[in-house]
């Protein structure tokens, strides 16, 4: 029984010592290899640039796989949810310058601009930037000196980690002023506040201002000179160009003026030794790292920094319609971003804007009809030369294009001009379009033989060409054509030579006449020369001289070739006016724009803002004299063919009447990079990506064409601050009444900005034009799609309210105004429910 | 220890899917031992099963391909570089992503196989102690280990995976790994004290439980050359327990229990992680009273009570949420300085405080017999309050290192009757009818979401829908039952058509925004039922089961997801859509119209069997039935999508559950 007794205490022992085992269990810690406590997290000096990169990792990726997983928040879908994209939804797609059709949630609320306080994307705005400044937080609590003493730190890497703590200030920094900027009166959470549940003060709009302000002001000198950091990390340029951005909005803000300041700051930028990159296309393109321009981006990578926001999102969201994915480094267009029409107004003058899809009108162009006659007897002529020359296949008497002889009286005596482009044509008569009886000559004697030898034209030329077969003769004579008699210049002693065009077969001259007659002769000798009997436009030999009854530019044209032999006689008016149409112009094929006329120059001239499309020049609203430019070899032909417009905008139209020769010298903002084939630019579905044009301008390709490392994930930067900015910073401060600066120096930096625009000066701007106004638009038209404009907009009072309207704004096709409380948007009503200290903004 | 008891079988299942190539080969062995030593004192019971399991899971969306695919096209096209299948293209021949791809060509051209092992093991060890035969020892041992691995290969030319840059398709191969283990150990102690016609029944034990999983997933397009996912993890939780029972009986006529339990969770901090849950109950054996007991029409009467209190910390996806902790990116979520990509540390949020959730339950019940229990059944009301509810909420924005957290929030209620009656309508020696029948009614009510009132709050929205991105059609409100649908009111036309986007504007401020959604019914029945019969009659025997849900409501995602602007691309790829735009024909979709919302009561036959036996075939040796059944038999309702049984309420299905008839034969030697 004792013994039974011991080996029951035993037992139990051993079942004490292994219940106490297996209660230790619970204090299990995290076996993934990627997951570190926190407790050890901070012993190790390489960690800290490791969360650091978090920091800066948290604009551009939502998660800590890529593109999707291990989301950093919850709730909504993970690429929405991405810092970049959360922020260009709130600043872009509220404006003017996009409208992204997607119906996802309420998206829409953002371009109909009617969001509440349950707003998801609102709330993914908003929940983003506290994660960051609550990582932040973090990251400054635990890199105090103390504690990094404590954790046995040695002091060279201390500073270094010091050096981390200002750009984690900085980031958190920017991101309280994102927060000032959109909701006003946030939740206020510094590295004091550790993590815990417990409700953040509100913090007044003017309180987060100074904060800001405070921040950027003490970690500027710690942070390193401009652009000596390494890429994608702030240095001191990067905080100067917040605080400009800071002051130049602080009466929105504060209500209190600041623009010396912001002009200080942007001139510390100016001056940091930043350049404009000189091809605007490559700020945007998937090497745009390579740029001089950029003061702070956002990097990406197809491979090691993927998300379904940034630039893949701005991307792929641009491209849809006909557009080709190849030409964008992608290839799954999303179909959604497309360019609002006040925005296209910014680059061009929408009365005048016509949609691309507009259909041709054909035009219909007087001719004087070619007098012939077709019903003579005639023989045919193969030969080597036809398909050289324009008349068919080579010995084809067959063939419709081959050259006839015929006789006009029905006597067996044939005549008639053939073309020979080349030398040494050889040539044959045939009776019928068949070569059953055929002569040719043998010995070349002048006497044609059945079935004889084949004739030659020795050179290349025109040749009047006489068969008899009465007699079986043959002769053949080259022929050069001209226009003689009193009324033309050379008067009836010489020749005015006539141009041969070989398409048409045709002899033409335009020639100053004066009242009196003319006469067509060939090879300056009245040996051939012909006249116009009864004044019917048929010609005989040796007929009529023709009557030139009124001094003018004349323009002949002689048909020969097969008899009857014809001319067309134009007279060209000195046309009062030229101008131009088509459906490139404001007035389309119906009316024309009028040309000025410059006596200087003698040119004809009109400054216009063309669509893509067609255009002619015509004389006195007529199409009895209108130029086109066939081939476009820039030399204008009566009747030629339409000039085609292939990139809208603003066109010198130079016109040389004299010399029919044009300039078509583009005025074009090379800035706006519209895609319009099959877009129209009105909306009327907002869920149409044919509605609206689409915007071209981030890709992923490089300069050289290359697509990016990834198909789906681009490489391209998003440059979040660049120079352009500065510059326009500058000016609007000036104008604003910023001392320490001037407006021929803002002048000046707005007119670089424009040169590279235009890649000329014809889009410079005087000091006259250099306004408040005129910034706004360029602002637009400079930093599109940049996530400025919301900023913007609010700045110069027209986001809300009723001054500037756009379509779709307050969720009407045409827009209307809107109530002024969308200025910043709501507090999230999940963080209203949470925590009770927040009071809403006014409003919502 | 001569002739120890054993049991073995070997099984080998071959089952062909419903998708072409699909299917799975399923080997299993069991093994079972229970010994028994010392006269019966200590007996052992050991089980061990093993298992291998091969599944072919083809690819599911070819389900969906199938039935949006523009059924006028042809299934291959000779000149298709994509395998032969006709594939919608764009104008320079490549795929086109936005068309439904080729389901012929889903289920020919992706490879998506993996293989399972598993071994489950179990020793049960019962001591009964020589010197105080009342007191019992037992120890319980389990182990249940798995394995998995499976790969998916997609062809460089198939549609969906293609990339022209870099090649395309799928090479992605994964694991998986689980150990569950368990120890149990407990001793019983039965006493009978006839003097006071008692009997006490005392049980003291211990519990410890191991969760363990690990995986790996890699995933690369087919030449290696850009990786698309390459994860790995491993965790693990740990449940302790202690835990104590007390029956006591009088006179076999009262009884009352008393139970205790201290459990502790590895997935709360040292602070937080054991809880304690009592509970009590009390039945008193009316039928045994005097009064009752020579009655020939009752022949049970029961009542029981019950109060208790319940612990819970089933928490997926997180076994640390009061950790914490820093995470490292993947190589696809690093960043850049300089020229260096910077592999990140990411804070995660915690909420140091977790704790369990705990439910209240309060019930009362009747057990009944009638007419020598050829009549029983129960009645039970009850009342089930859970606080601390363990969601995952919102934070204040600023206070955790993460917008939404694990944490304790929420008070709900649920409070029901059952009922049940069983019958033997008809017995006889040949001939016996048994019926049976059971209700209830439940009623569920969110009565606190948030550590604050506020009646502005609308919510927690939940059950994402197919369409668009990050949609939600249910919400969690204060007031209302889980999962209530979000919805507008549609506006109908004169003939009944719904009319496109327009809505009651129910806040009455003259504009239709998100303000003017309401809670409109829920996926949960108000009432369930079921109903079974079973008629012998010789050798003959019929049986049938069904179940009846009343008030519960589909959201059809099926319907919702088609409008007219589905049939075609504006890339030129057309589409087939359901006959639903009939109902309702809208140009774009509305997925937020409670016309979606549509009532799914139904009475579903699940089961119907007829068979015959023959007794004592063979000379004896054997028992023999020959059967038939049939299963998910019939569905009344009003429902038009395809089932109205739907999970969460929401209904993407496009795949009728099967009916399945079976002719079978049972033999017993």
């Amino acid at each position: 029984m004792l013994r039974k007794y011991k080996l029951m205490v035993l037992v139990v022992s051993a079942l004490l010592i292994a219940f106490t085992s297996c209660v230790n269990d619970l204090d299990t810690l995290p076996l993934d290899e990627d997951v570190v406590t926190s407790a050890s997290v901070y012993d190790d000096p390489d960690s800290y640039i490791q969360v650091l990169a978090k920091l800066y990792a948290g604009l551009a990726v939502s998660g800590q796989e890529g593109p999707s997983g291990d989301n950093d928040l919850s709730g909504l879908d993970e690429g929405f949810g991405q810092y970049l994209r959360a922020y260009w939804y709130a600043q872009e797609v509220p404006t003017d310058e996009a409208i992204l059709g997607w119906n996802d949630g309420n998206l829409r609320d953002y371009f109909e601009m009617d969001w509440g306080s349950n707003n998801e994307f609102v709330a993914n705005m908003y929940y983003r930037i506290f994660y960051q400044v609550s990582l932040c937080n973090e990251f400054i609590r635990e890199t105090t000196e103390d504690k990094m003493s404590e954790r046995g730190i040695d002091a060279a890497k201390q500073e270094e980690i010091q050096g981390f703590r200002a750009e984690a200030r900085f980031l958190r920094a920017m991101s309280y002023y994102h927060a000032l900027d959109m909701f006003g009166n946030v939740p206020f959470v510094t590295e004091d506040d550790a993590v815990g549940s417990f409700f953040p003060e509100q913090i007044a709009r003017a309180d987060l201002f100074d904060y800001v302000e405070s921040e950027l002001l003490a970690v500027e000198p710690e942070l390193p000179a401009p652009r000596t950091n390494k890429y994608a990390r702030a240095d001191k340029a990067v905080a100067w160009m917040l605080l400009a951005k800071l002051y130049l909005n602080s009466e929105v803000y504060i209500g209190e003026d600041k623009y010396s300041e912001a002009l200080n700051y942007s001139k510390k930028v100016i001056d940091a030794g930043y350049t404009l990159e000189e091809d605007y296309s490559h700020l945007f393109l998937a090497d745009n790292h390579s740029s001089n321009e950029v003061i702070f981006p956002i990097a990406f990578d197809g491979n090691k920094i993927r998300t379904w926001g940034g630039t893949t999102f701005i991307i792929h969201a641009s491209v849809g319609g006909s557009m080709n994915v190849a030409d964008f480094g992608i290839t799954e267009p999303w179909a959604g971003l497309r360019a609002m029409k006040s925005f296209v107004g910014k680059f061009y003058n929408l009365e005048t804007l016509k949609s691309a899809k507009m259909p041709m009108k054909s035009v219909v162009i007087s001719s004087v009809p070619r007098k012939s006659a077709s019903d003579y007897p005639v023989i045919y002529v193969p030969g080597g030369y036809q398909s050289a020359s324009g008349y068919g296949a080579d010995w084809s008497p067959g063939d419709e294009n081959v050259a006839k002889l015929a006789s006009v009286n029905s006597d067996g005596i044939y005549e008639g001009y053939i073309w020979f482009a080349s030398d040494n044509s050889e040539y044959k008569f045939t009776e019928g379009p068949n070569w059953d009886v055929n002569w040719g000559d043998n010995d070349a004697d002048g006497t044609l033989e059945v079935e004889g030898a084949n004739l030659v034209a020795p050179t290349a030329g025109m040749y009047k060409i006489n068969v008899n077969l009465n007699d079986f003769t043959v002769a053949s004579v080259k022929t050069d054509w001209g226009l003689i008699g009193d009324a033309t210049p050379g008067g009836w002693d010489t020749d005015t030579n006539m141009e041969f065009d070989p398409d048409t077969k045709t002899w033409s001259v335009i020639v100053e006449l004066t009242a009196g007659e003319v006469k067509f002769r060939a090879n300056d000798a009245w040996d051939i020369n012909l006249g116009d009997d009864g004044g019917d436009g048929i010609l005989e030999y040796g007929g009529g001289n023709i009557q030139i009854s009124e001094s003018g530019k004349y323009r002949f044209e002689l048909h020969l070739g097969t008899p009857d032999y014809t001319c067309t006689v134009e007279k060209y008016d000195t046309p009062d006016q030229w101008g131009i149409i088509g459906d490139a112009t404001p007035t389309g094929w119906d009316s024309d724009v009028n040309m000025q006329y410059n006596e200087e120059e003698g040119v004809w001239s009109v400054m216009v803002d063309l669509s893509a499309g067609e255009f002619k020049f015509r004389a006195n609203d007529s199409w009895t004299l209108n130029l086109g430019d066939n081939g476009l070899d820039g030399i204008l032909e009566p009747d030629g063919a339409n000039i085609p417009i292939t990139i809208p905008g603003k066109y010198l139209i130079i016109l040389d009447a004299e010399n029919l020769t044009y300039i078509l010298e583009p005025y074009i903002d090379n800035r706006a990079m519209f895609y319009f084939d099959g877009q129209t630019l009105d909306i009327t579905d907002p869920f149409e990506f044919s509605e609206g044009w689409a915007v071209t301008k981030f890709k992923n390709v490089t300069r050289n064409g290359t697509p990016g490392s990834h198909i789906t994930y681009t490489d391209t930067d998003f440059p979040m601050f660049r120079l352009a900015d500065a510059y326009l910073m500058y000016a609007e401060a000036v104008l604003r009444g910023a001392s320490g600066g001037d407006k021929g120096t803002a002048l000046q930096y707005v007119n670089m900005l424009r040169e590279r625009a235009y890649g000329n000066q014809n889009g410079n701007i005087a000091l006259s034009e250099l306004t408040l106004d005129f910034i706004l638009d360029e602002r637009a038209r400079e930093l599109y799609w940049e996530c400025h404009r919301r900023t913007d907009l609010v700045r110069f009072g027209k986001f809300a309210g009723g001054e500037y309207i756009w379509q779709w704004k307050g969720a009407v096709q045409e827009g209307k105004g809107i109530d002024e409380k969308y200025n910043i948007y709501p507090i999230p009503a999940a963080d209203v429910v949470a925590n009770i200290n927040l009071v809403q903004n006014p409003g919502y | 220890m001569k002739e120890q008891p054993y049991r073995a079988s070997v099984g080998y299942t071959n089952q062909q899917g419903i998708l072409k190539n699909s299917g799975l080969d399923r080997y299993t062995g069991t093994l079972g031992l229970n010994p028994s030593f010392f006269d019966g004192l200590l007996t052992l019971n050991a089980n061990f099963k093993g298992m291998y399991i091969h599944n072919n899971f083809s690819n599911q969306g070819a389900i969906g391909s199938a039935v949006s695919f523009d059924p006028t096209q042809p299934v291959y096209d000779e000149s298709s570089p994509y395998g032969g299948f006709f594939t919608w293209t764009n104008a320079d021949g490549t795929p086109n992503f936005l068309a439904v791809t080729n389901p012929l060509a889903q289920l020919e051209m992706q490879d998506d196989q993996s293989n399972v092992y598993r071994g489950i093991g179990n020793l049960q060890v019962d001591y009964k102690f020589h010197f105080l035969p009342e007191l019992i020892a037992n120890l319980n041992l389990g182990a249940d280990y798995s394995t998995s691995d499976g790969y998916i290969f997609v062809p460089e030319n198939a549609p969906w995976g293609y990339d022209a840059v870099n090649g395309g398709g799928t090479d992605n191969t994964y694991t998986q790994d689980k150990k569950n283990e368990l120890l149990d150990f407990y001793l019983n102690y039965v006493k009978e004290v006839d003097a006071i016609e008692s009997r006490i029944d005392a049980m003291a034990g211990y519990s410890w439980q191991h969760f363990w999983r690990a995986g790996t997933n890699f995933s690369s397009n087919v030449r290696g050359t850009v990786i698309n996912t390459d994860t790995d993890y491993e965790t693990e939780s740990y449940l302790v327990s202690f835990f104590g029972r007390l029956n006591y009986s009088l006179m076999d006529k009262y009884l009352l229990t008393f139970t205790v339990r201290h459990d502790g969770s590895s997935r709360f901090s040292p602070d937080t992680r054991w809880g304690t849950f009592p509970s009590a109950a009390f039945a008193w054996k009316i039928k045994e009273e005097n009064f009752l007991r020579s009655s020939n029409v009752v022949s049970d009467l029961k009542l029981r009570l019950g109060y208790g209190i319940t612990g819970q910390q089933n928490i997926s996806n997180n076994d640390y949420p009061y950790l914490p902790s820093y995470t490292y990116s993947e190589p696809t979520a690093t960043y850049l300085f300089g020229d260096q990509y910077i592999t990140t540390l990411r804070p995660e949020g915690y909420d140091a405080n977790i704790k369990w959730e705990e439910t209240t339950t309060y019930n009362a019940g009747l057990d009944y017999g009638f007419m020598n229990n050829r009549i029983t059944g129960t009645l039970d009301v009850y009342l089930r309050k859970t606080d601390d509810l363990i969601n995952f909420i919102p934070v204040p924005a600023g206070t955790n290192l993460t917008n939404y957290i694990l944490t304790n929030v929420g008070d709900l209620e649920n409070k029901g009757i059952e009922f049940s009656v069983n019958a033997m309508a008809i017995s006889r020696k040949d001939l016996s009818w048994e019926i049976g029948f059971n209700a209830s009614y439940n009623k569920n009510e969110i009565t606190k979401l948030t550590a604050i009132d506020d009646p502005n709050y609308i919510g927690v929205q939940t059950g994402g829908i197919s369409g668009g991105v990050g949609n939600t059609i249910q919400i969690h409100s204060v007031g209302y039952p889980q999962s209530s649908f979000f919805v507008h009111k549609q506006v109908f036309d004169a003939d009944g058509m719904p009319i496109e986007g327009l809505y009651e504007d129910t806040s009455r401020d003259g504009v239709i925004t998100n303000d003017d959604r309401y809670r409109y019914k829920k996926a949960a029945p108000d009432v369930f039922m079921g109903f079974s019969s079973r008629l012998n009659y010789k050798n003959w025997d019929f049986s049938f089961s069904g179940r009846v849900n009343l008030g519960n409501y589909v959201y059809n995602n099926r319907w919702s997801g088609t409008a007219y602007s589905n049939l075609y691309h504006s890339t030129g790829a057309l589409s087939n859509i359901s006959t639903s735009i009939q109902k309702a024909p809208f140009e774009n979709v509305k997925y937020f119209s409670d016309f979606f919302v549509r009532e799914a009561s139904f009475l579903r036959l699940d089961n119907i069997s007829l068979g015959y036996t023959f007794r004592n075939a063979f000379n004896d040796k054997l028992n023999c039935r020959v059967f038939g059944t049939a299963q998910n038999v019939l569905v009344i309702t009003d429902y038009e999508g395809l089932d109205p049984e739907v999970g969460n309420g929401i209904d993407n299905n496009i795949y009728p559950r099967p009916a399945i008839f079976m002719l079978g034969v049972s033999i017993d030697y």
